[in-house]
């Protein structure tokens, strides 16, 4: 595992070359970092700008180096997903290929998610890292044959709990309230009114909601209502603002949270 | 060891920042079946009906032309009894034509919505 050096050891490398693809290396082993340095020193159309060896560095470099790929060292921080978001929220357009030893399945997908454009191993061959480094920054995705079926598979899981009626997930009275109130157009603010609640406690609820429902918006919400007659005659009304009166003071401390 | 490597091209919903170039065979959403009645702003006399509908895009079965490219505004009504209601809701659209093709008697027209809000 790597440690966490503040210091900035970024080093511009060579002057740019039109068209080149640059690259930055954040990788806490120096060996790593001299052999990626002679993998590409023969190429022309590669030039690595900056090399790094602490995530606070990785930081820095983005903002100091435009680059258009990063190999970045999956050991490096303590979270690499997160980590990766915060440096795309840097360098939107910058491609990040994670470095890693053996990725699991969650944390394949999870690093997609994130904004990663591939994944390789760290004993990956010189050719093939050549090769990856020039079609992630042609825009690609750069993943190995079973990192390729996780995703796929990811992607196949989701669709279903979406649509498959039996993965249905149990919400409470109150969470269905919040549901109504979204899906007839009303703003968290009027739906904190009607549930007797504040808005920021609506908002964890339907933090909540979303991530059971594994829906992204409020479109989607009453979509996913509409297919699964989540709501069918269910009536935003006070029989129910009363029903639910008892749970909100159980819940709302979880709401909360 | 990386023996079979790939590039690969994956469903955007499935890795939404991902964003590679050349997606284009798998949905960027889910995609509902639901038949919804659709208001078209720019044709009111039109009366279209959602095929399946996502929160990223719709088909819609209209009997207007819409020409690829172009904006249009128009409002799906939800039964107010499926959402618990009482009266319909509206979900006022914004979106684009992507494609525009025979449908039997009528045309299908997909669209991305860029824009929504829900109404009462």
């Amino acid at each position: 595992m790597a440690t966490h050096k503040p210091k900035l050891q970024s080093q511009p490398i060579e002057a740019e070359v039109e068209s080149a693809i640059r690259i930055i290396v954040a990788d806490s082993e120096p060996i790593f970092r001299v052999g990626v340095r002679k993998i590409v020193a023969v190429e022309d159309d590669i030039r690595i700008v900056a090399q790094v060896e602490s995530v606070e560095s990785a930081l820095s470099s983005v903002a100091r180096f435009e680059a258009d790929v990063m190999l970045y060292e999956g050991g490096l921080g303590e979270n690499p997903g997160e980590i990766v978001s915060k440096i795309l929220a840097v360098a939107p357009a910058l491609k990040i290929v994670l470095v890693t030893v053996q990725p699991t399945e969650e944390e394949t997908v999870e690093l997609l998610r994130c904004g990663a454009r591939g994944i390789v191993s760290r004993s990956i061959a010189p050719d093939l890292l050549i090769r990856c480094i020039r079609k992630v920054a042609a825009g690609e995705t750069w993943l190995d044959n079973q990192g390729v079926n996780w995703v796929i598979e990811a992607y196949r899981a989701q669709a279903a709990q979406l649509t498959e009626p039996r993965n249905r997930v149990r919400l409470s009275n109150k969470e269905l309230q919040i549901i109504a109130g979204v899906t007839q157009g009303l703003r968290n603010k009027d739906i904190a009114q009607e549930v007797g609640t504040t808005e920021q406690v609506v908002k964890n609820y339907l933090r909540k909601v979303y991530d059971k429902l594994g829906v992204s918006d409020r479109l989607e919400l009453a979509l996913y209502c509409m297919h699964h007659k989540l709501l069918e005659n269910y009536q935003l009304a006070e029989e129910s603002t009363a029903a639910t009166a008892a749970e909100s003071a159980a819940e709302e401390s979880g709401g909360d949270s | 060891m990386l023996c079979n490597v790939n590039t690969v091209t994956m469903p955007p919903e499935t890795a939404k920042t991902v964003g590679a170039a050349g997606v284009h065979e798998m949905r960027g959403a889910v995609r509902f079946p639901l038949h919804l009645s659709v208001n078209m702003v720019e044709h009111p006399a039109d009366t279209a009906e959602t095929h399946d509908i996502s929160a990223a895009g719709v088909l819609l079965h209209c009997h207007e032309d819409y020409p690829v490219g172009s904006t249009i505004h128009f409002s799906i009504v939800m039964p107010a009894q499926t959402m618990g209601a009482d009266q319909d809701v509206q979900v006022e659209c914004t979106g684009r034509v992507v494609r525009c093709t025979p449908a039997g008697d009528k045309v299908a027209v997909a669209a991305i919505i860029d824009e929504y809000r829900i109404t009462r």
